[in-house]
Formats: structure tokens, sequence, C-alpha cells
């Protein structure tokens, strides 16, 4: 009876734990703090963070419970996350969910989205000088990206071993959107072009908006073929949303599925965020170069903006090209309130939404360019 | 429980969408009942939530103690759910039992998302209200009075 309970007593987390386990439970719990006390992304944050808490409970090995172990709960659920099924289906949600109108009523705007891209390619060769290898580097930059589903599905082809750190990196920009942009707006813009108002976009018919999906899709993934995942999942939910005759599958992919891929989604990518590959050098590099990406991609678009402008007839506000990284809407909602500052009156949501959109489409082309390099 | 379109229309704020946009909106509003003394939003917290009056009188109270009282039908509460400081200016309670329309900061994103025309015209309409309201916030009134 003794040795029983002293065996129970050596089999509870108690006995098991070690102060890396502590760090990361608190880690865990500053995330939901974020999401719950701060709303910073809640959707995202709160999953993440108590996944974590599930992840870090220090648990007897090869007992069939940990996310690692084959056969585990957690490793059933985890395997969307491996095999890239998660960020399609995020994508087809997504799709389902967007209004593409803005994008297409000036088509010329789509530029500033893929602008916003050099970002990940800037901090690809960044993290590629610094010593990392080159699948790393490639995740590391998709950070720049501003799109959480889009950083998984690379990094999970690329360096699973990372999907960690990466996603919590890119959810936490994604959530900072509002802290990091406007400086870096302020700095590179003068007053004088933050004031500039943009004349209304045209009315775009259903018949463009029901095209577009087909050729946007054709379009892109002729051009990058390993984009075909996301964007095949993402203009397939925009063609369920506008063609408007299958409405209630458009409703069900934007509503229950999203939100159902997003708890199986934060709560799997939470837990594999454990202390052997969270607390270590290389994620306070990971969480810095992202950084760098997400800045460098928001003054990417906004000084591409500004050339733009050099040869427009018809100008565009440079603020809207912060919106190029993809955090719909958040960053096109931060280019209305820096634009805001400065004239109360003038309105640029609708205009930023272009570029923010056309950044969706923009990370997953380049998670797509990255992939293939890899691959060769 | 959400909204019903004629309830909308009758609204200030929505008096201008068309009954398509109104068919939106409907979905993502929804109706509450409050109590005497229930608070609404709390001076200094994330925004999370706004409120459309339908019924009842709401105090709201904000920096060097001034306050102002609402009670007409299609005032809003909790404007900094969808524009910045993105945190609640002020502290709204209820005085009196009433009813309200609720829409989460969430739901509105989602809206911009999925119709970003109408989510301009609705962040029109909130601005103008906003710059209506500011003189009372600030204390700017006051000091046109005097």
């Amino acid at each position: 009876m003794e040795n029983l309970l002293i065996e129970f007593l050596s089999n509870t987390g108690f006995a098991l734990v070690d102060y890396r386990n502590i760090i990361m439970l608190l880690v865990g719990i500053i995330i939901i703090y974020l999401g719950v006390a701060k709303q910073y992304e809640p959707l995202l944050l709160v999953p993440i963070g108590f996944g974590m808490l599930i992840g870090n409970i220090p648990i007897i090995k090869d007992f069939g419970l940990g996310i690692y172990e084959s056969g585990s709960f957690l490793n059933y659920v985890y395997y969307g996350v491996t095999h890239d099924i998660y960020p399609p289906l995020i994508f087809l949600g997504i799709g389902a969910l967007t209004d593409f109108s803005t994008m297409l009523a000036r088509p010329v705007l789509m530029l500033l989205g893929a602008a916003a891209q050099i970002g990940i390619f800037t901090t690809f060769l960044g993290a590629l000088a610094i010593g990392f290898p080159p699948n790393e580097a490639a995740s590391i930059g998709i950070i720049g990206g501003a799109d959480g589903p889009t950083a998984i599905f690379l990094t999970a082809m690329l360096a699973p071993r990372l999907i960690g750190p990466i996603a919590v990196a890119a959810y936490s920009y994604m959530a900072l959107v509002p802290v990091i942009q406007p400086p870096i707006m302020r700095l590179l813009t003068t007053r004088k072009e933050r004031l500039i108002r943009m004349e209304e976009p045209r009315e775009v018919s259903k018949r463009e908006k029901i095209i577009f999906p087909i050729v946007g899709f054709l379009l892109c993934c002729f051009l990058a073929p390993a984009a075909l995942p996301l964007l095949g999942m993402l203009f397939f939910g925009n063609l369920l949303k506008e063609c408007v005759v299958v409405e209630r599958l458009a409703k069900t992919a934007r509503t229950s599925l999203i939100d159902i891929v997003t708890i199986l989604l934060g709560v799997t990518v939470g837990a594999s965020t454990q202390a052997d590959v969270f607390l270590t050098r290389q994620s306070i590099g990971i969480f810095a170069l992202g950084a760098f990406s997400f800045a460098i991609a928001t003054a990417s678009g906004v000084i591409f903006a500004k050339i733009m402008n050099l040869f427009l007839r018809k100008k565009i506000n440079p603020l809207i090209g912060a919106a190029g990284v993809s955090a719909v809407p958040n960053s096109a909602r931060v280019v209305q309130m820096v634009g805001q500052k400065e004239d109360p009156t003038n309105f640029l949501l609708m205009h930023a939404m272009a570029p923010n959109i056309s950044g969706v489409i923009g990370s997953a082309i380049a998670a797509a360019i990255l992939w293939s390099f890899m691959s060769l | 429980m959400s909204t019903d379109i004629q309830t909308l229309k009758s609204l200030d704020l929505f008096a201008d969408l068309n009954f398509g946009e109104l068919e939106q909106i409907a979905p993502l509003m929804h109706l509450m009942k409050v109590t005497e003394g229930e608070v609404l939003t709390r001076k200094g917290e994330p925004a999370g939530t706004f409120f459309i009056i339908l019924s009842g009188n709401f105090m709201l109270s904000f920096k060097e103690e001034r306050t102002f009282t609402l009670h007409n039908k299609g005032n809003i509460i909790g404007l900094s759910t969808v524009v910045t400081p993105f945190r609640y200016t002020g502290t709204a309670v209820a005085l009196t039992d009433g009813l309200v329309l609720l829409m989460q900061g969430q739901d509105f994103l989602r809206l911009i998302q999925s119709n970003s025309a109408l989510g301009d015209k609705i962040m029109q309409k909130i601005n103008e209200i906003v710059s209506e309201r500011m003189p009372y916030m600030t204390g700017a009134w006051e000091e046109r009075r005097y």
C-alpha cells in the first residue's frame, strides 16, 4: 500500500515538474492574460495560451498523453497542423468571409500587397546571414506576412520543430499591429502625404465578383503552384460567398468551420510549444527577426506607395501601403486611425482594405515561392 | 437574441442603410436587458463591445468626474470599440432598467472584412457621433459656454 502511494505521488506533476515547465506555464498564463484582459487577438491567443498550459504539464513519458506521443489525443489533433490541414481550412473561411471588391475596383493597389512581401524576403536573407539554416530562415521570414495560418503552413513544411515559437511570434505581432505600425508610417510620410484624399472606389459588379475567384485562382496557382492548398481554398471560399447560390456552405465556412479549426489549431500549436524549443536563444532570434520582418514589410508598403505616386495621376495616400501586410482588417483599421489623426474627415478604411486583402494572397504566394525554392 | 430589421432601421446609426445592408448587420446585433445599477463599460478597460440604447437611462462618467446621461433611443455607448483608443474612455452605468443592442468588436471587424463599403459607412457615421460628443467628453463644451 505504502509503495503504491509512493509510486502514485512520484507520478504526479508535483514530483515531475522542473523549472522549465514552470516558466512555460507562466508564459502560457501571460498569453491568456494578454488575450483576455488586454484583448489582443483573443480568438487566437486564448487557445494558444491554454494549449501551452496543456502542453507543459509535466507528465510521464510514453504514457500516451503528450502531443509528440503517437496515439495520444493531442497527437491526433496536432496531425492537422503537421500535415497542413488546418491552414487551408482557415483560408477557406477567410475566402468565404472576405469582400475583394475594393481590390477589384482599383487593381493597381494590389501592388502594395505584393510590395509588403519584401519584408519576408529581406528577413529570409538576414536570417541566413546570421546563421539560420535556409529552411528555418524561410519560416522566420514569413512572420513578416502577418498571416498566422500561412506562417504555420510554411513552417510545418520546412521547419516543423519551430511551429510553436513561429506561430506565437506571428500571432503576437498580428496583435501588436496598432503598436508597431503607426510610428513607422509616420516616420516615412510627410503630413501632406498623410492628408491625401482618395476618390471613392467604383462599384464592382456581381459578375466581376464571381469571375474573380476563378480567374484569380488560375492566375495565382499557375504562377506559384505550391500555393495551391492555401489559395485554392481561399478562392473556393470566396466563390461560395459571391455566387450566392450556396449561401449555406459559405456561412458554415466563415463561421462554424473557421471557428472549430481555429480552436484546434490554437490549442495544438500552444501545446506543441514546449520548453526545449521555446526556451532557447534561437527563439529570441525568431522573435527579433519576426519584428524586423514585420517592420520592413510595413515600411516597404509605404515606400512603394510613395514610388507609385511618382507615376500615378490620381495620387494614393501612402499610409495605405502599410496595410499590405495581411493582418486583415486590423492593419487597414490602423491606416484609418493614423490618417484620421491628421484629418478626421478623411476615410481611408475602404481604400486600405485593397492592399490588406491582396497582402493575404501575396503572403501565400511568398510562402509558396520559398517552399518551392527549399524543395529544389 | 438577434434583432429585427425594423428596429435597426429606426436607429440613427443605421438609418441610411438599405435593406440588404441591414440584413447583414442584424445577426451581429444582440438584444440585452439591462437592470438598474448594471455597469456596461468601465473606464480604462479594453473596449470589446459597443451598445445602442433602445430604452432606459444611462450615466457616462469620464475623466475629471465629468458626467452626462444618455436616454434617447439610438444613443451609443462604448464607441472606443471601433475607434481609437480601443479602450473605454468612460464608465457607463444603467440608472434604470432598460434595453440595449450590443455588438462585439470582433464581429465589427468581420463586418469590415466581409463588406468594407458597409464598414466604411458605419465608421463615417460613428465618426460624426464622436466629433459631436467630443466637446462634452473633454470639457470644451463648458469652456465654450463661459
